[in-house]
């Protein structure tokens, strides 16, 4: 166990000028289904990746692949100098570094907010209580939401949920975080408030990919916009060119629909 | 208020008396019920007989409530020897108090003593009823009453919550062995009636065990009910499990945390909360299969009517125990339904989040 974690806080040293995430010709399939075609991606530490694409794109599998929610048949996943393979003890060791925010929060809903704060950090970061609800109270300073952290998920809105699973991720003191379309459950009013939160996360250097449609999010923390359809990754270009050049005829028309709706 | 009685009148005359037919039936009704209420608060009241010391005391048309209050001891103890009656009530004593701990702050992992009650209950019970370490025998043959009922329905109970939790989680496992040996148990035991298993625990497994080796028919007893017992509890906490969002699995093991530890913190939680009141119904339930031990000639409450009314002193008395038996039962299924839905209320202030998008 010791050696094991020595093996991942070694690792960001080692990989220090590495990717922290690399994928080589990745595919996926359900069952005849094939999501995930010769996916190929790289991102640096502190990088800023935005997905988007039509809904059956691949695009949550993409990321929910990258801390193994999903099983790749084929290709290489690296994330932070450690391979994903059927070893699951290096996958829980991955995952505990690796924050994911869920469309559907998916709070604990018989722990309090705070509760829900600390848990992991307890029981998996082996912190006291103590230095746990301390970085806790931290996390929901942060994401302004200090005065519910004795409440019940359920007695949030939406938006403060998201906020507070926003924290819970970041209270595991991750060096990648993941969002799966993190706002498309919310009412239209609280989807600014986490998506301020998540901007704020970005000018701090977190190392983000984000799917979501939120295009104006993209245009201000993305330092890469990836278009991915049936599968596959269609284009990848910095914000600017994304947006006012794309290359792609399927992007263009993806981009037009999407401005349609707002 | 007077609004109020007026309005419920109102109701009464339009459910009940709307129609000649329907108010000539309530009124039979009415007349009915009112001459069994009668007749049983005449018997078990007003002519009953409350002291004496044989059944020539009894009237008729009248309870002769001094059988119970002569026999109490019986009903309570079984025929347990009764100088030995306070080591049976140091037992209780005991069990009671290892509940304190469930309800201490500083106690923050209630699951150890759920496993230290797994652990002593068996001890304790081994140590001071069936004697043992300087105290004298005695043996189960004598247990009986009241106690038996308890000793059965609480090892049952402690046991088969959880293996039925483990085969619950067994028939949900992606090893496809762990699957199917946990569905054959479920479905097994689901599928025989629970006289078969008392017989079979009675009469059959001593025929198999080797020469020399004996175990007390109370404990293959409790190992049989436990095996019945936790097959249908297995099946209540999968339900459970079936209700608890995918999501939460995804978000716990997105934070890192594997099997184990996930179901603890997490997931059983929520399953509990969801099947309080599902636990609740199968505990009752069980606690009244557990008279079914008479019928291997173990005296337990219900079991003991018959002896204690063949006392030549006491003959015919069967109708007062049984009903005393009855009342008994009552109070205590009536005190957990009761509880649970305490229970119920409390948690379920609290609904889950996170719908599966």
């Amino acid at each position: 166990m010791t050696a094991a974690e020595e093996k991942t806080s070694e690792a960001p040293a080692n990989t220090a000028e590495a990717p922290i995430i690399e994928i080589k010709d990745l595919n996926k399939w359900y069952d005849d289904f094939h999501v995930l075609i010769d996916v190929n991606l790289t991102v640096n530490r502190g990088e800023k990746i935005v997905i988007c694409g039509p809904s059956g794109s691949g695009k949550s599998t993409l990321i929910r692949c990258i801390n193994r929610l999903e099983k790749h048949q084929k290709g290489d996943i690296v994330v932070m100098g450690h391979e994903l393979t059927e070893n699951t003890k290096d996958v829980s060791l991955i995952r505990r570094e690796v924050g994911m925010v869920f469309q559907s929060f998916n709070l604990f809903p018989h722990l309090t907010i705070l509760q829900n704060l600390t848990l992991a950090p307890i029981w998996i970061r082996k912190m006291s209580q103590r230095d746990a609800e301390k970085i806790a109270w931290k996390y929901l300073k942060r994401v302004n939401i200090a005065e519910h952290a004795l409440k019940f998920p359920s007695q949030l809105s939406g938006g403060q949920q998201q906020r507070a699973a926003i924290a819970r991720s970041l209270c595991m003191q991750p060096k990648i975080m993941l969002f799966d379309e993190p706002t498309s459950a919310l009412d239209p009013e609280m989807v600014n408030e986490v998506l301020d939160v998540m901007v704020k996360l970005a000018e701090e250097g977190m190392t983000m990919l984000c799917v979501t449609h939120e295009m104006g999010f993209a245009r201000r923390v993305a330092d890469q916009v990836i278009f991915m359809d049936e599968g596959k990754i269609v284009e990848s270009q910095s914000p600017e060119k994304f947006f006012s050049e794309p290359e792609n005829e399927r992007t263009r028309k993806f981009l037009k629909q999407i401005h349609a709706i707002s | 208020m007077n609004n109020k009685l007026y309005g419920r009148i109102k109701s009464i005359r339009h459910d009940y008396f709307n129609t000649p037919v329907n108010a000539v039936l309530s009124l039979v009704m009415i007349f009915l019920l009112a001459k069994v209420a009668i007749w049983f608060v005449n018997w078990a009241f007003i002519h009953a007989v409350w002291t004496g010391e044989t059944s020539e005391v009894a009237r008729p048309g009248g309870a002769t409530w001094a059988f119970i209050i002569k026999k109490f001891r019986f009903f309570l103890f079984g025929f347990y020897p009764k100088q030995h009656i306070w080591r049976i009530l140091v037992t209780l004593v005991l069990m009671g108090a290892s509940f304190v701990p469930y309800f201490m702050k500083r106690v923050s992992h209630k699951v150890l003593v759920f496993v230290a009650h797994m652990v002593l209950w068996p001890f304790v019970i081994g140590l001071f009823l069936a004697g043992g370490l300087g105290l004298e025998k005695v043996s189960t043959n004598n247990w009986g009453g009241l106690t038996l009922t308890f000793i059965l329905s609480a090892l049952g109970l402690l046991y088969s919550f959880p293996i039925g939790i483990l085969l619950a989680l067994g028939r949900r496992s992606e090893q496809r062995i762990i699957r199917i040996l946990s569905t054959v148990y479920i479905e097994f035991f689901r599928g025989i009636p629970l006289i078969t298993i008392l017989f079979m625990s009675s009469v059959v497994v001593p025929f198999f065990l080797p020469s020399g080796v004996a175990i007390d028919k109370i404990i293959r007893v409790v190992i049989g009910m436990t095996f019945f017992q936790s097959a249908y509890l297995a099946e209540v906490i999968r339900g459970g499990l079936q209700a608890v969002p995918e999501g939460q699995y995804e978000a716990a093991d997105s934070l890192g945390f594997k099997f184990g530890l996930q179901q603890y913190l997490i997931i059983m939680p929520q399953v509990l909360k969801i099947t309080i009141a599902n636990i609740g119904g199968i505990s009752i339930s069980f606690i009244k299969d557990t008279t079914l031990v008479l019928i291997i000639g173990m005296f337990d409450l219900l079991g003991i009517v018959k002896p204690l009314a063949s006392d030549s002193n006491w003959l015919g008395m069967e109708p007062e125990g049984l009903i005393f038996a009855g009342l008994v039962y009552w109070v205590i299924c009536f005190a957990i339904s009761r509880l649970t839905y305490k229970i119920e209320v409390k948690v379920n202030t609290l609904p889950a989040t996170g719908v599966k998008a």
